[in-house]
């Protein structure tokens, strides 16, 4: 092996060496523990404080909005379509910012952020996206049909 | 629809598409077993049979594709898929591309752009390449039938709807309503035309360098050859795909309403890893080219990259990654990663048996050396395609570790975001853009103390002003309404790196320039005094060259203007440039002037300098991804009607909202006026729109865009006495307001991407020709690559 190559080579490890350290650092960092309501309800402790992306079902009727501020609750849900227990464990969000254009009440959602006290504190929040491979939404042809059959009677 | 219809519909097209699809499915696997027996036995008509057998399945898949877009365009509701993505709304174009709306039309119409490629690099090559081609024939034709076969047998778009499975509802739908589920609204945008064709060819094409790969790999004719045969096929995919990444990203700016372009989801991460890989490709194969050297690397890299693009849809369609886009979870994903494994193998096992062959033939020499920066830059593009996929997967790896350490299965599911990927990307970016800076300054093998300093100087005191300027002047004139006082570091090492390379770019083409003034003087004397006129290529040259310098003026000059106007400009620019490189063509003058010599220098070393053209674009892209991202000014406010409120640089006045009843659906739109400085800048209609259709409302974004900042006005919220459910109050709006600086130019920096690697692709004039325009005055005055003996 020629010094050149001795060189690339040491400068090569050096980099790979340092990236994979900063990743290391930026995944401690940046990680967030992808749960459900009911992980976080039977083990609070365990993240408290901890960076989380909580999914939930949105309770109908909990929606509270001035366009910016939205305050809503998430419980864990079976299923899309499987409606919510009434002792299904719940937790109340508080999110500010723009809301994606495809949240409602009564849908699987993604919120990302952090417990404050008894309230998560969202940066974010994920909707399934009504994109590729899947339909207008997930109850559109249940509600077309209702409709459909409503108008005839 | 007529009786004639209506049997075309029930019948023919379910059985004829159906038909051509499964034919097309037995015919790529003929194609695959006679091909090879072909080029084991060495039997020229079975060769010639795998051949036929690959232009009957590109004919095949036509037909296929003919008949499901004539059912859609009728709105043939007998076939599952129609139903599924066509409604009685939509209009003509919106039925036309929802052939790739939904999984099964998508994957036809993938197979269809594979049978394309396919057919048209057996035609390109039909006299070229005789040892490889068989093995290329089959390997298209394996891909051909495996995604024959998901069309065919798993996700089959000819389905009638009387087969389909009654849970779905699509039967009932239809006997209820009498029209069909339809397009998702956010599909039905015009992005939908260009975008997931551009991701297609961009993801299919390198089918082709691949299948080249296995066929050299099998043959032991790792060579030139084999560079020869896939470097354009390469770039095509290569700057389609990253011009389809980009696309989409205006897409989602444009579409989606939340101010951004980019969010790290899997399935963004999925297009964007093959292009990390493909980049590094089109690099260090000119390095095998011009010395020899990674073979192995160059192989390994071209292998990854067609992996990587089936390694990605595996990704979003099996369920393995959460995404915010819903793909299915169904058969396709085992499927494919049963696909995506055989191909391992089969590789693995090649490069196993080829090992010997893949070695170099020469070796770096000096760290400060062309080859020694490509080989960095491809370490670094590597590296950014590991961070990906570690992030991307993070969800799977972190739960796979919990569940061996603590032996339970369940909650050790940690998922990483933009905070993760933003400050790797920015490092990794500002070691890629110092090594293509220093790339483009040293010479092959190696560099003497002389060239350094001639070449590094002047851009370096250029980077070191510029650095001086971003530190000192950015904080108080463009950041002086921010919340933080001093510039961001990453923002700042960023820009000064991008500097570098711009101004390497530059100097390099100065050089160049000169050289080519003072070397040729005496030729191109005598070639102007024969009064002959430029070759064609220097006038394309002028003609492309004044566009792209017209685009890039009306982008400054005409900002505010639409978009029609600025490209009506640039190509009247194009065009007066053409014209007046025709005239000046026929005048008589002593030597080439700078714009002259520059002209020819482009023209005689194309490959090259369209090259530059693409990092000159890339390294715009990254400067305004840059700027936007890090100096993006977000405020919000809600407005009652007639109420003015100052938001960032503006006064917002709330004027009104106006209610608009049009098919499918109602549009709510705030009229904002804006003034600056106490006067008028313009209006803006952001708006909502609610689909009759679903209960999910669509954000439509009033975006004012201009060379240095973007304005971007989305209505979050409106109340009206007039909407259903609002307060008896008068109306009100929350506006949220952005201003991101440069986006554009990440825009821009795309399209030269494609330009620049255009240009470089573009096939060379044959050696005949080039003989011939030694004699004329335009092209003679440089012979090939003169410009690289004399500068680096």
């Amino acid at each position: 092996m020629n010094t050149a190559k001795m060189k690339l080579l040491v400068g090569g490890v050096l980099i790979a060496g340092g990236m994979t350290y900063l990743g290391y650092l930026s995944a401690s960092e940046a990680g967030q523990y992808a749960i459900g309501v009911t992980d976080y309800v039977t083990a609070p402790a365990r993240y408290q404080g901890k960076g989380l992306r909580l999914a939930g079902h949105t309770v109908p009727g909990t929606w509270q909005t001035d366009g910016r501020k939205h305050l809503f609750t998430v419980a864990a849900a079976g299923g899309p379509g499987v409606a919510i227990a009434p002792d299904a464990p719940m937790i109340p969000v508080r999110f500010e910012g723009t809301m994606p254009d495809t949240f409602k009440e009564d849908m699987d959602v993604i919120v990302a952020g952090r417990m404050d006290g008894e309230t998560f504190v969202a940066t974010e929040v994920m909707t399934q996206c009504a994109s590729k491979y899947q339909g207008v939404d997930g109850n559109y042809i249940e509600t077309a049909i209702k409709k459909a059959a409503a108008d005839r009677s | 629809m007529t009786a004639l219809d209506r049997l075309l519909g029930s019948i023919l097209t379910p059985v004829l598409g159906g038909a051509s699809v499964k034919l097309a499915f037995f015919l790529a696997v003929f194609g695959l077993v006679i091909s090879i027996w072909g080029a084991v036995a060495r039997r020229e008509d079975m060769i010639r049979s795998g051949k036929r057998a690959a232009y009957a399945v590109w004919a095949l898949l036509l037909l296929a594709v003919l008949c499901l877009e004539r059912a859609m365009i009728r709105r043939d509701y007998s076939l599952e898929y129609v139903v599924e993505q066509i409604d009685n709304s939509m209009p003509l174009y919106y039925r036309i591309t929802a052939l790739w709306g939904g999984m099964n039309g998508s994957l036809l119409w993938w197979a269809l752009i594979c049978a394309s490629f396919t057919a048209a690099c057996l035609t390109v090559n039909r006299n070229r390449f005789k040892e490889l081609m068989p093995w290329v024939t089959a390997t298209c034709c394996y891909v051909l039938a495996f995604l024959g076969l998901l069309v065919s047998f798993v996700c089959d778009p000819f389905l009638p709807l009387s087969e389909s499975d009654p849970a779905l509802g699509f039967a009932q739908l239809l006997a209820q309503t009498g029209d069909g589920k339809g397009l998702n609204p956010l599909l039905q945008t015009y992005w939908m035309t260009i975008h997931p064709p551009s991701l297609y060819i961009g993801y299919i094409g390198f089918t082709i360098p691949f299948a080249f790969c296995i066929a050299a790999l099998v043959t032991g004719k790792v060579d030139q050859e084999f560079l020869r045969a896939t470097r354009r096929w390469t770039l095509l995919s290569w700057s389609v795909l990253g011009f389809g990444v980009m696309l989409g990203a205006k897409w989602a700016y444009e579409e989606l309403g939340w101010g951004g372009y980019w969010g790290w989801d899997p399935v963004e991460n999925a297009s964007f890893m093959p292009w990390l890989v493909a980049t590094g490709y089109v690099h260090s194969v000119i390095i095998q080219e011009k010395r020899g050297m990674l073979k192995g690397w160059n192989v390994f890299l071209i292998l990854l990259t067609f992996l990587l693009t089936y390694f990605g849809t595996f990704l979003t369609r099996s369920g393995i990654v959460q995404s915010v886009h819903a793909f299915g979870s169904g058969p396709v994903g085992g499927l494919l990663a049963g696909f995506v494994l055989s191909l391992i193998v089969v590789c693995t096992y090649l490069v196993v048996i080829r090992h010997k062959i893949l070695r170099a033939e020469n070796e770096i020499e000096a760290v400060l050396s062309r080859e020694a920066t490509f080989l960095y830059n491809n370490v670094g593009l590597l590296g950014f395609m590991v961070m990906v996929f570690v992030g991307t997967m993070f969800p799977v790896f972190s739960e796979a570790v919990y569940e061996i350490s603590n032996g339970s299965i369940g909650n050790g599911k940690v998922v990483v975001g933009p905070p993760f990927f933003n400050p790797l990307a920015a490092i990794i970016t500002i070691g890629l853009l110092i090594m293509m800076g220093i790339g483009q300054l040293v010479a092959w093998r190696k560099t003497s103390g002389a060239a350094v300093r001639r070449n590094f100087t002047v851009p370096l005191l250029v980077t070191g002003v510029s650095w001086i300027f971003f530190l000192v002047v950015l904080p108080k004139e463009q950041l002086a309404s921010l919340p933080f006082k001093f510039p961001n570091p990453w923002a700042v090492a960023v820009l000064v790196s991008s500097v570098f390379v711009i101004a390497g770019i530059v100097w390099e083409y100065w050089i160049g320039v000169r050289s080519v003034q003072s070397s040729h003087s005496q030729e191109i004397e005598t070639a102007w005094k024969s009064g002959t006129r430029f070759s064609p290529e220097f006038l394309i040259a002028s003609g492309i060259t004044g566009s792209i310098l017209g685009w890039g003026l009306a982008s400054v000059v005409l900002a505010t203007f639409p978009l029609w106007t600025r490209l009506v400009f640039g190509g009247a620019v194009g065009i007066a440039s053409l014209a007046a490189a025709g005239a000046l063509s026929g005048a008589s003058r002593p030597a080439f002037n700078v714009m002259q010599a520059a002209v020819i220098l482009f023209v005689r070393n194309r490959r090259r300098y369209g090259g530059y053209i693409t990092h000159l674009g890339i390294t715009l892209a990254i400067i305004g991804i840059t700027a936007s991202s890090l100096y993006k000014i977000d405020e919000s406010h809600t407005f009652t009607e007639g109420e003015t409120h100052k938001m960032g640089e503006f006064d917002l006045t709330f004027k009104g909202l106006e209610l608009r009843r049009e098919p499918g659906m109602w549009r709510v739109m705030a009229y904002m006026r804006m003034d600056k400085n106490g006067e008028k800048f313009g209006v803006a209609y952001p708006e909502r729109r609610h689909h009759d259709k679903g209960d999910q409302p669509t954000t439509e974004v009033s975006i004012h865009e201009s060379a240095l900042r973007d304005y971007y006005l989305i209505l979050e919220a409106a109340a009206d006495k007039r909407i259903p459910g609002s307060p008896d109050k008068p109306a009100t709006v929350t506006i949220r307001l952005l201003q991101s600086p440069l986006v554009t130019w990440f825009w821009f920096g795309g399209v030269l991407l494609l330009g620049g690697t255009a240009l470089a692709a573009w096939p060379e004039r044959k050696r005949k020709e080039v003989t011939v325009a030694v004699t004329s005055p335009g092209g003679v005055a440089v012979p090939e690559g003169a410009a690289a003996k004399e500068h680096p």
